[in-house]
C-alpha cells in the first residue's frame, strides 16, 4: 500500500536530515516522501499520480528508496539516498582518500586525523570518493564506521585506482 | 549458425553479416545525467586505464572490449552509468520522451529502456514500468533506485491486458517478448531454443494493439524486438496496420549515427504494408551490436 506523506509527516524526516547535513529548504526539489512497506520512507516525483487501477495490477514500488526508519533522532539514509543527498549537502560530508574507501567499503572502522574529525559532527555522515557516493557511515570520537553494503561486496574485487 | 540461413537473401551485406556473428559482443554503457556528465564518467575511465570509445549513436554511451569489467566498477554501484547493449539503447532515443509526459513501457524488465527513458526526461514527468511477472519487475526497481531515478511506478500487468482504467499515455514503448535471435553474439544457444511462433506473433499483436488503445490520439509508440524474424517483425507491423485502417502511422526514424537496414515489405510471397520500409532492421554488423528491429509509429486518430 502506498502511502504519502503529509506536509507534517513528511517534516518528520526530512527537516532532521536537512539540519544535519545543511540542505537547502528546498532539497527535495520536485520530490515528496510516501511509505511504502513498513520501514522504508520513498521519495517520488510529486507529480506522479496513480490511477484507480480497476483491474488485478499490482504495483510493484514506487520512486527510489531514501531512509530506513529507525529510533535516531535522524533517520538512516539508504545507500541509494546517500547519493541523492550527497548532491545537495553542505556539511557532514567526507571526502575519502582511496585507502579510505578501501577500508569503507570493506566495512572496516577507520580514523581521521583532528583536523578533518573537527568538521565532522557524531553520528550519520554521507562519503564520496571524487564525487562517487561511498553512501553512508557512522562518526564518534573520531572514527567512521561504513555501511556499505554487503549487496555490492564483490566489487570489492576491483581497485579503486 | 544455419538457423539463419532464412535469412540469406534478406541480409543486405551476409558476409559481413556472418563474420560479426562470430564475434563477441562489446560492452556497451549510458552515463546516468541525473548523477553526472559524460565528461566526469570518462575521468573515471581513464583512472581505469580502459580502452574505450564513444557510440556515436547515444549521448553519453561508450563501447569498450566484450570482457572489459564495467559491470564491477565503483561508479556503476553510485548509479554513474548503466550497463545496456548499444542496439537496445536506440529503442528509447527514437522514442525519445519528453520531460512532463506520462509514458508507459509495456515489457520494461529488465529495465535499461526505463531507465534511460526516465532520466531523458529529467526525472520529470512519469514512467510506467510494467511486466509480467514480480520476479521480473523486482530487478528493474534495483536499477532505479541505483540510479536515483524517481519517476517511476513499476507495475505487474499483462501487456496485453492493461485496461482503460490506466488512462491514456503521451509515448509507449513495446519492446515485446520475441525468439531473441538476435542475442546470439552474447548466447548462441538462442538459436537453438523452439519457440511457437504462432503463439509469440499472436501476442506481439495483441501488444501492439493494446498500445495503440492506450496511447492519446497524436502520441508515438515503438515497437521493437530482438529477433530478425520478419514473421515477429514486419508482419506484425503488417496485420496491426491493416486491422486499424488508417488509424496508426508509421513514422520516419531519425537516430544519426546509427546505421540500419529498412523494414521489409516483402516475405515469404507476401506483399506487406509499404510504410514499413520506414522500420528499422539492424543488423549485428550494421553497429557492431546485437540483432535488433525497430518500428516507430503515430496513432492519428481514435
Amino acid at each position: 500500500m502506498i502511502n504519502w506523506l503529509t506536509e507534517s509527516e513528511a517534516l518528520h524526516y526530512s527537516e532532521p536530515l536537512q539540519k544535519r547535513f545543511g540542505m537547502a529548504d528546498d532539497w527535495l526539489g520536485e520530490h515528496r516522501l510516501l511509505r511504502f512497506g513498513s520501514r522504508r520512507i520513498y521519495m517520488a516525483n510529486r507529480h506522479l499520480q496513480l490511477p484507480e487501477f480497476q483491474d488485478d495490477t499490482e504495483i510493484e514500488g514506487i520512486g527510489i528508496s531514501l531512509l530506513r526508519v529507525h529510533s535516531q533522532a535522524v533517520p538512516k539514509p539508504t545507500f541509494e539516498g546517500s547519493a541523492y543527498l550527497l548532491q545537495h549537502a553542505s556539511k557532514n560530508v567526507l571526502a575519502l582518500t582511496t585507502e579510505e574507501a578501501e577500508l569503507a567499503r570493506s566495512a572496516t572502522p577507520f580514523s581521521l586525523a583532528d583536523e578533518r574529525a573537527e568538521s565532522l559532527e557524531r553520528g550519520f555522515i554521507l562519503m564520496h570518493l571524487h564525487g562517487v557516493s561511498f553512501g553512508c557511515a557512522t562518526f564518534k570520537d573520531a572514527t567512521v564506521t561504513s555501511y556499505f553494503p554487503k549487496r555490492y561486496s564483490h566489487y570489492n574485487a576491483m581497485p579503486l585506482t | 549458425m544455419h538457423a539463419l540461413n532464412r535469412y540469406q537473401d534478406i541480409v543486405d551485406d551476409w558476409q559481413l553479416f556472418m563474420a560479426a556473428c562470430e564475434q563477441p559482443l562489446p560492452a556497451t554503457i549510458w552515463t546516468n545525467p541525473l548523477r553526472t556528465s559524460a565528461d566526469e564518467l570518462e575521468g573515471w575511465l581513464k583512472r581505469y586505464q580502459l580502452d574505450y570509445q564513444s557510440i556515436p549513436y547515444i549521448e553519453g554511451g561508450f563501447e569498450f572490449a566484450h570482457d572489459a569489467p564495467v559491470g564491477r566498477l565503483f561508479p556503476w554501484h553510485a548509479g554513474w552509468y548503466h550497463v545496456q547493449e548499444g542496439v537496445s539503447m536506440m529503442a528509447a532515443a527514437i522514442l525519445a520522451p519528453k520531460s512532463g509526459m506520462r509514458v508507459l513501457d509495456m515489457c520494461a524488465a529488465p529495465g535499461g529502456k526505463t531507465a534511460q527513458m526516465a532520466t531523458m526526461m529529467a526525472g520529470a514527468g512519469m514512467v510506467f514500468a510494467n511486466d509480467l511477472t514480480l520476479a521480473r519487475i523486482k530487478a528493474l526497481r534495483g536499477t532505479l533506485n541505483r540510479m536515483g531515478i524517481a519517476n517511476v511506478i513499476s507495475t505487474v500487468q499483462d501487456a496485453s491486458k492493461i485496461a482503460d482504467d490506466w488512462q491514456q499515455f503521451d509515448a509507449i514503448m513495446a519492446d515485446v517478448p520475441c525468439s531473441c535471435e538476435g542475442n546470439l553474439r552474447r548466447n548462441a544457444k538462442v538459436l537453438n531454443k523452439r519457440h511457437n511462433r504462432k503463439y509469440l506473433t499472436q501476442l506481439q499483436q495483441k501488444i501492439l494493439l493494446n498500445a495503440f488503445a492506450r496511447a492519446k490520439v497524436g502520441a508515438n509508440i515503438v515497437y521493437s524486438t530482438c529477433t530478425f524474424a520478419p514473421e515477429e517483425n514486419e508482419c506484425v507491423l503488417h496485420e496491426v496496420l491493416t486491422q486499424l485502417e488508417g488509424k496508426l502511422e508509421m513514422t520516419t526514424i531519425d537516430l544519426p549515427g546509427a546505421q540500419a537496414q529498412a523494414g521489409l515489405t516483402y516475405w515469404q510471397g507476401q506483399s506487406l504494408h509499404p510504410d514499413i520500409a520506414k522500420a528499422w532492421r539492424i543488423w549485428p554488423h550494421h553497429n557492431n551490436s546485437g540483432g535488433f528491429f525497430i518500428a516507430k509509429l503515430t496513432k492519428v486518430a481514435a
